[in-house]
């Protein structure tokens, strides 16, 4: 194996247990979701717009740095420096393919926030999440409609239309940093009231 | 699509969506109160249909209001009776036409069969041909936080009596309109 592809592979094994790690703990892919959102910022304006407690948002941002989620980079704002966070991305091939996106990080994160996202967990697994964010990103295309959302889930309308619309708006808050949503194919035109609902603070709303 | 500003007067009659009623939230939230006055001080009505209905009754914890109360104690949010599929307006199409047109849209968009689709948007329209027929109403507002199914449903009644008299709204083009004119 060449040096570059032994680097490669690192990569990929550090992003592996980046996800893993993120994907197990709501709040740190909260903060995560948050610095990637706003990079490059700092651990104060994010601890502000997030909620946290300072200790927790400095010891966060630590461990995202530990996970190569984030670096402290050398520029500063008024003597506090700025953090960078970089997009996680990755796919799992089991028996069907799980794309893990910055998005789905995202909607992972929220779900401690969003009453509708905790409770369609709390009903259904934190796996299920991964075919809402599907689910909801076919009816940001135009593929389908709330209640076909429903349909794909297998749940009762309702419940569909909801976890549909609050992982709508925590997508429009992170489609500028995900990669995944890049492109003509995907266009999120959600309403700028449905975004400031989302428990995320949008770019530009701080 | 939806209407763009200036949104002129909003219908007095509003057939409101499942997915309308859920993003506009309970009394805790400004935009309930700034749309609930708005319908209440200016003699409009907010109607849900039986399948409307049918959903909140079956998942009410997903849902802010408390629309079935409301619809038990007040005159301005009503229940629809069952869709009258034979009822049509002027030469416009019966509504079980517009209801068929508007599935086949929805089917077509989901790339499903007819068959295994909810009824649910489709029947927003039909109930707006209803309203039409049944009141004394030149025009009827859908609601709905959909912006697929409002596609679809706007299509279904293009080049037919109904076009400009069935109006398609989304949530903040209502939202905004009320909180323009709250005084509450």
């Amino acid at each position: 194996m060449s040096e570059a592809q032994t680097g490669s592979a690192d990569t990929a094994a550090q992003d592996f247990f980046a996800v893993q790690t993120l994907l197990s703990r709501p709040s740190l892919a909260f903060l995560y979701t948050d610095l990637l959102a706003h990079s490059p910022t700092t651990v104060g304006a994010a601890r502000e717009r997030t909620g946290m407690k300072r200790s927790t948002a400095y010891k966060y941002a630590n461990e995202l740095a530990e996970l190569g989620a984030a670096r402290e980079t050398d520029e500063r704002v008024d003597g506090a420096a700025l953090w960078q966070a970089s997009p996680l991305v990755g796919t799992w091939n089991g028996a069907g393919d799980v794309e893990v996106s910055p998005a789905m990080i995202a909607v992972y994160g929220a779900s401690d926030r969003d009453d509708d996202l905790a409770l369609f967990r709390d009903r259904h697994g934190t796996h299920a999440l991964v075919p809402a964010v599907e689910a909801t990103l076919s009816y940001l295309r135009g593929e389908r409609t709330r209640r076909g959302v429903a349909d794909a889930l297998g749940v009762p309308a309702t419940e569909g239309i909801a976890v549909s619309q609050s992982i709508e708006r925590v997508v429009a808050a992170v489609a500028g940093v995900d990669p995944t949503l890049d492109g003509e194919a995907f266009a999120v035109e959600t309403h700028e009231r449905t975004v400031a609902d989302c428990p995320y603070v949008p770019v530009g709303n701080e | 699509m939806s209407e763009s500003a200036p949104v002129g007067p909003l219908p007095a009659n509003l057939v409101v969506d499942t997915s309308f009623l859920r993003t506009l939230g309970g009394p805790s939230r400004d935009r309930y109160h700034a749309v609930t006055d708005f319908v209440r001080t200016t003699d409009r009505t907010l109607l849900l249909t039986p399948d409307v209905v049918e959903e909140l009754t079956e998942q009410a914890g997903y849902v802010g209001g408390d629309w079935l109360g409301l619809s038990d104690a007040t005159d301005w949010t009503e229940r629809l009776g069952p869709i009258q599929h034979g009822v049509r307006v002027h030469d416009g199409p019966r509504a079980g036409e517009v209801i068929d047109r508007a599935h086949e849209r929805l089917a077509s968009l989901e790339r499903e069969g007819p068959d295994q689709l909810r009824s649910t948007d489709a029947g927003l329209v039909g109930a707006a041909v209803m309203v039409l027929g049944s009141r004394p109403a030149e025009t009827v507002g859908i609601v709905l936080d959909d912006r697929n199914a409002e596609r679809a449903l706007a299509t279904a009644v293009q080049n037919t009596f109904y076009e400009g008299r069935i109006r398609l709204f989304d949530i903040w083009t209502v939202v905004e309109h009320a909180e323009e004119r709250h005084v509450g």
